[in-house]
């Protein structure tokens, strides 16, 4: 096969966050299945509301939990690493930082909508054969990325993208450290609000060898969002 | 000659073993791709799309208690027979319906049936059914956007941004029911609303509120702050309230809040900010002043408009005079990397107990006074009415909580707090082990120590110690 003309790893990545995410303002359900062991152990669902800020780049994102029934209703804002947290049963909303875990053992990074592209530097690494999540080889794209701004939740991600599709197959995470965090698998690519979008995420945890999480994505919906809704006060107001 | 080497070398050492490497983490996918469980087609990932259905939140929890007494106390707690056990079931939920997209009505509430005993004579124990309607409201937002909510009903309504003292929080006094555990975020769940008009207009990047707390009843005696069925308004529309806030997204992570409240002939002012320092750490401060009497004065002021005692005189020295009164929390919540969540306070309540007062505090039953009952149910009496308003008794406090959520296995959870009043270094310390049986079952132990010297501010208290069981099961 011949070699492709290797294309600069910024736009690659540029190119992956509009698969991942729609460009307008939208609302989808993100439903997390923890497995440990191979068995089912936890699960719960999430409404995300997610807009992209023209001034940043970067999307700002208003989540609310659906299930499981002891966390039902809270909700939590995320816009760059300002970060509220609601709970109804006490009206109280609490700042907390980026680095404090809502979502069972995936990263608020990884159940919202974020804009790679702004927040790290890509960098290519070459032209590799993986294996994806449905151990199917694909031609991709070996990308690395570094933190480059505060909002950066991870130091390090590897990423692979499909070479003709641009579609993302599989990342790895890092820590400051250096230390393998988790791989992602991006499968069921199904067309979703104008594109076609990975609809599945599989996350295998590397530091507790036995959670892997699986992250399925539905019910995408086009929505104007008024900014006064991504405001911490408007937190408990969400219809 | 020194590039050739350096090839040769490469080719040799380096190559080989970044393809080993690479081999080794190709390796390592594979074995990652072995532990993907097969979706089972019985139960799938389920999404959850009914927006606006009811939702109940609706659980029943069962705690039982043991406290150990202390014997002997600096200043004896006149009267009652101080209980060893009890024991605590509730039902407990924060229902609400959205019937049409514009009006929510929210209900929270919960029926508990609250029992205690001493060991030595279970025929002295005591049991009621009390309820608790801690909010009945309905909201509406009169235009598509939700920029305007008109808000009517028993509400909640909770300002600032500090963790254990809220300054701003104008509306927490005399609101918190019966509680088994000091963490305030537990405190913050189970307190009265008030009865409300409030309405509340969104601009793109900030908001506006008013509303207004009709006086409804009369002052409740803080010995008479039980449960039973009572809505208890005396406790939370006792008198004519309004209050004004503000917030605004400045940009830069600058978004203060400002409040400003009206209580019988008395204004008062707070502020809130908060500020992130990169994806770990968090800053808040939050302050408030406003005129008024310090806590002795006030309390036995209360005490005669309630008819607990006939006059205002205090056994401690005090000029009762009306000034401008601070109340300030700053704090630091920081998460490592290991999701360890520390949190650090400062709590300033320029109102509560001076070290001078302490001293006072225990002196004054060493005086002679024919009527030694009367002063010590007086010195008590200030401590029970700082607590029942939700006030610091003293004036500087410190408080300290860690936690950290699936440690030492899955679905454990541990925290740990401590309240510190810094006068005479006492503290009131917690310790909470949770474990998540299932998506809905809860267990929790809780053991909490009122730690210091005999004549401290925790040392002096009537519990020196206190375990708790408890199980919340959600329906």
């Amino acid at each position: 096969m011949a070699a492709s003309a290797i294309p600069e790893a910024r736009d690659v990545l540029a190119a992956v966050d509009r698969i991942r995410n729609p460009s307008d303002s939208f609302r989808f359900v993100n439903s997390l299945v923890e497995y440990r062991h191979g068995v089912e152990d936890d699960r719960l669902s999430l409404q995300v509301y997610s807009k992209l800020d023209p001034n940043t780049a970067q999307y700002r994102n208003l989540a609310r939990y659906e299930k499981p029934p002891r966390d039902a209703g809270k909700m939590f804002l995320m816009n760059g690493n300002v970060m509220w947290f609601y709970d109804p049963a006490a009206s109280a909303k609490i700042r907390i930082s980026p680095q404090q875990r809502l979502i069972g053992q995936a990263s608020n990074g990884d159940v919202l909508s974020v804009n790679l592209a702004k927040d790290f530097q890509a960098e290519m690494i070459g032209e590799e054969a993986v294996t994806d999540g449905d151990r199917k080889r694909r031609q991709t794209w070996h990308l690395n990325l570094t933190a480059a701004s505060a909002g950066a939740i991870y130091a390090r991600v590897e990423y692979w993208v499909e070479v003709d599709t641009n579609y993302p197959v599989k990342a790895r995470f890092y820590s400051d450290s250096g230390r393998k965090l988790k791989v992602a698998y991006y499968l069921d690519y199904k067309p979703q609000l104008g594109g076609i979008r990975p609809t599945e995420v599989i996350i295998v945890d590397e530091v507790d060898a036995s959670l892997v999480t699986r992250m399925t994505f539905s019910d995408y919906e086009k929505l104007p969002i008024p900014e006064s809704w991504l405001t911490y006060e408007f937190l408990g107001r969400l219809p | 000659m020194k590039g050739l080497v350096a090839k040769v070398l490469f080719s040799m050492v380096a190559l080989p073993l970044l393809q080993a490497v690479h081999a080794q983490e190709a390796a390592d996918d594979d074995a990652a791709l072995d532990r993907i469980p097969g979706e089972s087609a019985e139960n799938p990932p389920r999404s959850d799309t009914s927006r606006n259905a009811a939702s109940s939140g609706v659980y029943v929890e069962e705690a039982a208690q043991y406290l150990q007494n202390r014997s002997a106390l600096p200043v004896p707690l006149p009267g009652g027979i101080r209980p060893r056990w009890i024991n605590r079931l509730f039902i407990d939920g924060h229902p609400h319906w959205q019937p049409v997209q514009s009006v929510k009505v929210v209900v929270s509430g919960r029926v508990e049936y609250y029992r205690q005993d001493t060991a030595d004579n279970v025929a002295t124990g005591t049991h009621t059914l009390n309820y608790d309607l801690r909010e009945a409201f309905l909201a509406w937002a009169p235009d598509a956007q939700r920029r305007w909510f008109i808000d009517f009903g028993r509400i909640n309504v909770r300002n600032g941004v500090a963790y254990a003292f809220n300054p701003t929080d104008f509306f927490r006094k005399q609101s918190v029911v019966d509680e088994v555990s000091q963490d305030p975020n537990a405190l913050r769940n189970n307190r009265l609303g008030t009865v409300m008009v409030r309405v509340q207009h969104f601009m793109d990047r900030g908001t506006v509120a008013v509303l207004y707390a009709p006086k409804l009843d009369s002052e409740l005696p803080i010995d008479g702050m039980t449960s039973a069925w009572d809505p208890q308004l005396r406790r939370t529309n006792a008198h004519h309230r309004s209050e004004f806030s503000a917030a605004y997204d400045f940009g830069h992570d600058i978004d203060p809040q400002v409040v400003v409240f009206h209580e019988g002939n008395a204004w008062s002012y707070g502020l809130n900010l908060t500020r992130g320092f990169g994806n770990q750490t968090t800053a808040y401060v939050e302050w408030s002043v406003g005129r008024r009497s310090d806590l002795i004065a006030e309390a036995l002021q209360y005490a005669v408009r309630t008819g607990t005692f006939a006059d205002a005189s205090s056994p401690i020295p005090n000029d009762g005079a009306k000034r401008p009164n601070n109340d300030l929390a700053a704090g630091l919540s920081y998460t490592t990397k290991a999701n360890i969540n520390l949190i650090f306070e400062y709590d300033f309540h320029q109102a509560g107990f001076t070290r001078a007062d302490w001293s006072h505090w225990f002196a004054a039953p060493g005086v002679s006074t024919a009527e030694p009952a009367l002063r010590y149910g007086k010195l008590w009496y200030l401590r029970g009415y700082a607590a029942i308003q939700q006030e610091p008794l003293a004036r500087d406090g410190l408080f300290v909580r860690v936690a950290k959520d699936d440690w030492p296995i899955p679905h454990m959870s541990i925290s740990g707090l401590s309240i510190v009043e810094t006068a005479r270094w006492s503290s009131l310390t917690q310790t909470d082990v949770s474990y998540r049986v299932s998506s809905r079952l809860q267990m929790e132990g809780i053991f909490q120590a009122a730690v210091g010297r005999a004549q401290s501010s925790f040392g002096s208290v009537p519990v020196g110690r206190n375990y708790i069981l408890d199980f919340q099961l959600y329906l």
